[in-house]
């Protein structure tokens, strides 16, 4: 009996690939919290100044960026039997790019420089045209009948849309060339960056991981087919009313920001439905993360809506801040801090598995991640969340909150250097010439 | 006639359905398979029964009802009818 079509142990791609991806995500979400901690209260005073631009970056470029490009080149093979060609080569150069094309893009917010801005142009331009070219052409070969694939077909598309964007907004900072449309520019960036890329890419994964590792029943079929392709369809629409005159351009960003919050809301209730039936009645790290983030998912999409219809509420500068704290420390972090607790060591397990045959045991995941050492950090960071949404209307409450986000990341980096610490006692037990 | 000893994993955690199964099969005697049910596919799991020397046929029964029997590769006794190359 051969191998199903797509799969072979030579697909899964050495463990360093994703691992280095993952192993320097936490390391800009320390960054972020460093930042915070040094702006204090004044970060608050607006989100066009130079630190709350240079923040934005290091979480969702930095934390969110890193981990999902090593979660997507790991899942590729896996979820969608199509691995990414020549993986080893593609990883290096996408992390030696990207790493410090955020840190120069976020120094260049910060000091108001123009050449880190330049240098970080080329870096982050190159890093994700080589990501978007590998995994574009994997996605390519995929079959179309699996939703994770058409999720991540257009996270990807949206991945573009906001690199094109981003770019030509840093070419704007970098070279001062006279951009009537910045406040537009960016607006549209950070909704494709934020609704598109991140959380398209995360509905369209866990169509996967959520069953897998959460043993919940499989998203309903109503939902895999169509809410990944109706939500692009509607950033598709949201952009195209953004060029409306004055006027009737308000109502239509209203109705279809109306709709793309309903269908975030289906998926978060959905979500925490199907975690309600899961086989497993125990909770587990994971699936905590998961439940505070469809939590922060349905409080973030309902305060994007409520800020759109109060008008009193969009005066209030804290609105902004809440929101984008909700969605991205609250939704985007918890999820992906939840999976890296799950991926993480079964990757390692499964390598191991591989490399150890008949040499010696394997060690259990449990040993690998122990679960007090994964809980402390995770109480930390369901902590560091009200705090830094609370902060967007009292600013001093930032000191706590970013004392608490960066110690959760400090926790979050040292146990996932636990796990591969474990990974390198165990593999000098192979036997030589082995591939890791 | 083949003997078969038959293996649920559906409902655990991954990856303790391969910690299970891979456990099984090292205990496998010749003419002697494992029919393992899982509530879904267990795709990685192939590459490592490929690398211990194990063969496999999967079959969905239905969405959450998989079946794979396991034979150690060249176990003619062993394999399904129809696969005793």
């Amino acid at each position: 009996m051969s191998l199903p079509a797509g799969l072979s142990f030579s697909q899964a791609p050495p463990i360093q690939v994703p691992l280095r991806f993952f192993l320097s995500a936490p390391l800009f979400g320390l960054l972020a919290a460093l930042l915070m901690l040094g702006d204090g209260p004044s970060l608050m005073d607006s989100r066009w100044q130079p630190s709350v631009l240079a923040l934005t970056h290091l979480m969702t470029l930095g934390f969110l960026g890193m981990a999902m490009v090593g979660a997507m080149m790991q899942l590729l093979p896996v979820a969608a039997g199509s691995p990414v060609a020549h993986p080893v080569g593609v990883a290096r150069a996408v992390h030696v790019l990207l790493l410090p094309g955020v840190l120069l893009l976020a120094g260049g917010f910060l000091f108001g420089a123009h050449w880190p801005m330049r240098i970080a142009m080329f870096l982050l331009g190159s890093g994700f045209t080589v990501f978007v070219a590998a995994v574009g052409l994997s996605l390519k070969r995929a079959s179309s009948d699996n939703p994770t694939v058409v999720g991540m077909r257009f996270a990807v598309g949206a991945l573009v849309v906001t690199a094109a964007l981003g770019l030509t907004l840093v070419s704007n900072y970098g070279w001062d060339w006279w951009l009537i449309e910045r406040v537009r520019l960016t607006n549209l960036h950070l909704t494709w960056g934020l609704l598109g890329w991140v959380g398209l890419l995360v509905v369209g994964v866990s169509y996967q991981v959520v069953p897998m590792f959460q043993l919940t029943p499989s998203y309903p079929k109503l939902l895999t087919r169509w809410l990944t392709m109706a939500l692009f369809a509607l950033l598709l629409l949201l952009s195209a009313v953004y060029m409306l005159p004055e006027g009737v351009r308000e109502p239509a960003i209203l109705a279809v920001c109306l709709a793309a919050a309903t269908g975030f809301m289906v998926y978060a209730v959905v979500t925490m439905r199907l975690q309600l039936q899961r086989r497993r009645k125990q909770s587990d790290v994971t699936l905590l993360f998961w439940r505070f983030g469809m939590v922060c998912l349905l409080l973030a999409s309902a305060l994007g809506v409520a800020g759109q219809v109060i008008p009193v509420l969009d005066k209030v500068q804290g609105d902004n801040f809440a929101l984008a704290f909700l969605f991205v420390a609250g939704f985007a972090v918890s999820v992906v801090n939840g999976m890296l607790y799950k991926i993480v060591p079964f990757l390692i397990w499964f390598h191991l598995q591989s490399l150890l045959m008949g040499v010696a045991r394997v060690p259990n995941m449990k040993l690998i991640m122990p679960e007090a050492r994964m809980r402390r950090q995770m109480w930390l960071h369901f902590a560091s969340v009200p705090a830094l949404v609370l902060s967007a209307f009292w600013p001093p409450l930032i000191y706590p909150a970013a004392l608490l986000f960066g110690t959760s990341m400090v926790l979050l980096e040292v146990n996932l250097l636990y796990a591969f610490r474990i990974y390198q006692q165990n593999v000098k037990l192979a036997p030589k010439g082995e591939p890791s | 006639m083949s003997q078969e000893r038959v293996l649920d994993v559906r409902g655990l955690e991954p990856p303790e359905p391969l910690e299970r199964v891979l456990d099984a099969v090292a205990t496998l005697q010749p003419g002697e398979r494992v029919r393992m049910i899982h509530h879904r596919e267990p795709c990685l799991l192939y590459p490592l029964l490929s690398k211990r020397g194990f063969s496999h046929l999967a079959e969905a029964k239905s969405e959450d009802h998989h079946e794979i029997l396991i034979w150690r590769r060249g176990d003619a006794a062993a394999a399904p009818y129809g696969l005793q190359q």
